[in-house]
């Protein structure tokens, strides 16, 4: 690991925090000399707050002298994408339509880390309303990936991995509503895991498709994703859509399961499309797994052709009722130029929604609409029941599957204009989220250009702790996490 | 007219659902069944007026003020 303390790992960072070698403050202050620096050039943040950062170090150091400190998340900067609520701080989803909205409440997930003593840092940059696969639908501007600025740090939680990537943060949260935690880890080169449906509350994160929203840690390590998870993990009555479960210690169980297991490669996953350089990263992945004693079965997901349309029907559904709220009314964005009431209406939301959050609105109003209820959103959710048996028939063979997390490297700010080209980024990830299934990236090489690849693995329902250990079986045995970016 | 084009050339994508056998498959809503998810019906603190207010562009004596609706 890095000796500059922006790049370091909970793991080591709370060890010396422990062992009162290092402060909380001391800790926070470097952390905030470094998004100096980088910021201009990475833009991973809408905004931060230095003094309340500072602040909330400094009561970190006091329960320390107190010996009340809270465990290994005490006095660790944590980034938040723009779509999670921290009371008293801006909450934008990188929109317009919530430019100036100040969050009334805390998020679970918000109150959870608070009360892991960890220090909440920066509302990372993201596409709006979380819909994209770049961060380039930010109404703020596009972020820079951290190993290479003029490429798309990936999305729609870029800026939460460009953050940690930068060393802008030790950890950070997003949220997956089809690839976009795993899909910005693979090109930033850190480790990104999407829950379980129901493992984490989304009590206070933005909605944006709510079937298959879920909120996860960015980490460098998967053993500090591990930790990260158990803070945030947990049954919320003010979801109801978590789920009564128990959370293992996952920090503790990454050193008792050890495998061998039994891995799945979805043959569908390796088929056209996929960077040659990716693909053989992956296959070199796989052939650890091998060399370690795990049996490598091929299975199939033969509805795999059928996720990017289930999705974009399912995901734009949803979205065009979640978004029903923002009319100009009670918050958000309100135009100065309506005639009246219900022109109240279109003009707030014509102005402060972006191009892509006005076309996924249509779409998914469209395919709700009577006439076309059945034909799409009705057909959607029976092909998401045949996505969801595919994945439950292979894991009666394997204990996980192992694929690509992205088709390709990070790309040029700028490159990808069509809509289309733009949703294939999530070809790989979005069956994950169509199933509720957990999913992890952990980096596993970089392109002849520098750039980083990610490798996926997707488990079983609930059963993170063993995805976990797979994950961190081979990540010990690479050095790939250890790397920085130069910036 | 630019969205025109990029809708119909998703709603076109959208088509490849058709090649679906789905006679007999129930509908999937969640991808876990959790159903009828009750909260105890008792009063609990919430937020105040003023914080709930605290994002309302224009308000008077605790309500949102709007446009004239009717005339």
């Amino acid at each position: 690991m890095s000796s500059d303390l922006h790049f370091c790992t909970i793991t080591d960072l709370s060890a010396q925090l422990a062992a009162k070698e290092l402060s909380a403050t001391d800790l926070m202050s470097a952390v905030i000399a470094r998004t100096r620096a980088v910021e201009p050039r990475v833009h991973a943040f809408n905004s931060c707050d230095e003094a309340n950062a500072l602040t909330q170090a400094a009561a970190s150091d006091a329960r320390r002298d107190d010996g009340q400190s809270l465990g290994p998340l005490d006095g660790i900067p944590i980034a938040l994408k723009d779509v999670i609520a921290v009371t008293g701080q801006p909450l934008t989803a990188s929109s317009k339509m919530l430019e100036d909205f100040v969050s009334p409440y805390d998020a679970t997930v918000t109150t959870k880390l608070k009360n892991a003593g960890a220090v909440l840092w920066g509302r990372a940059n993201c596409d709006e309303f979380a819909m994209g696969s770049s961060t380039e639908n930010s109404a703020f501007g596009p972020t820079g990936n951290p190993w290479d600025v003029t490429r798309v740090p990936g999305g729609s939680s870029g800026g939460s991995a460009a953050a940690l990537a930068a060393g802008e943060a030790i950890a950070a949260l997003g949220s997956d509503t089809g690839g976009s935690i795993r899909q910005p880890a693979a090109l930033c080169g850190v480790v990104g895991l999407k829950p379980t449906y129901g493992l984490v509350s989304r009590y206070g994160l933005i909605a944006y498709a709510s079937s298959l929203d879920q909120i996860g840690p960015f980490a460098r390590t998967v053993e500090d994703a591990a930790i990260v998870l158990g803070a945030i993990a947990g049954h919320d009555e003010r979801d109801s859509t978590s789920f009564k479960t128990d959370i293992p210690n996952y920090r503790a169980e990454l050193a008792t399961r050890r495998g061998p297991w039994k891995l799945g490669i979805p043959k569908e996953y390796f088929a056209e499309g996929l960077d040659p350089e990716i693909g053989a990263a992956v296959e070199k992945a796989i052939a650890f797994y091998k060399s370690q004693g795990c049996e490598i079965r091929e299975v199939s997901l033969p509805h795999t052709q059928y996720c990017l349309d289930t999705y974009y029907i399912i995901a734009t559904a949803e979205a065009s009722s979640n978004l029903a709220r923002y009319d100009g009314i009670r918050y958000g964005h309100r135009s100065k130029n309506a005639k009246d009431v219900v022109d109240l209406y279109f003009q707030s939301r014509a102005e402060g929604f972006g191009a892509e959050v006005k076309r996924r609105l249509i779409l998914g109003t469209y395919v709700l609409s009577s006439g076309y209820y059945d034909a799409y959103y009705l057909r959607a959710q029976k092909v998401r029941t045949l996505i969801r048996r595919d994945f439950l028939n292979a894991y009666r063979e394997v204990d996980a599957l192992i694929t690509p997390t992205s088709p390709i490297p990070a790309f040029k700010i700028g490159e990808k204009s069509d809509p289309l080209a733009m949703y294939l980024c999530d070809i790989y990830t979005i069956g994950v989220n169509l199933a509720g299934l957990p999913a992890i990236s952990v980096p596993c090489g970089f392109t002849k250009s520098n750039l980083p690849i990610g490798v996926q693995l997707i488990g079983q329902p609930f059963q993170e702790a063993n995805l976990l250990a797979i994950a961190h079986a081979y990540e010990r045995a690479h050095e790939w996490s250890a790397k920085t970016p130069n910036l | 007219m630019e969205y025109a084009k990029q809708l119909v050339q998703v709603l076109g994508h959208f088509e490849r659902l058709k090649a679906v056998d789905v006679s007999g498959i129930e509908p999937s809503s969640h991808a876990f069944d959790v159903t009828n998810v009750w909260a105890d019906d008792v009063v609990r603190p919430g937020l105040t007026v003023a914080d709930a207010l605290r994002n309302a562009l224009s308000q008077r004596d605790h309500m949102v003020v709007v446009p004239k609706v009717v005339e």
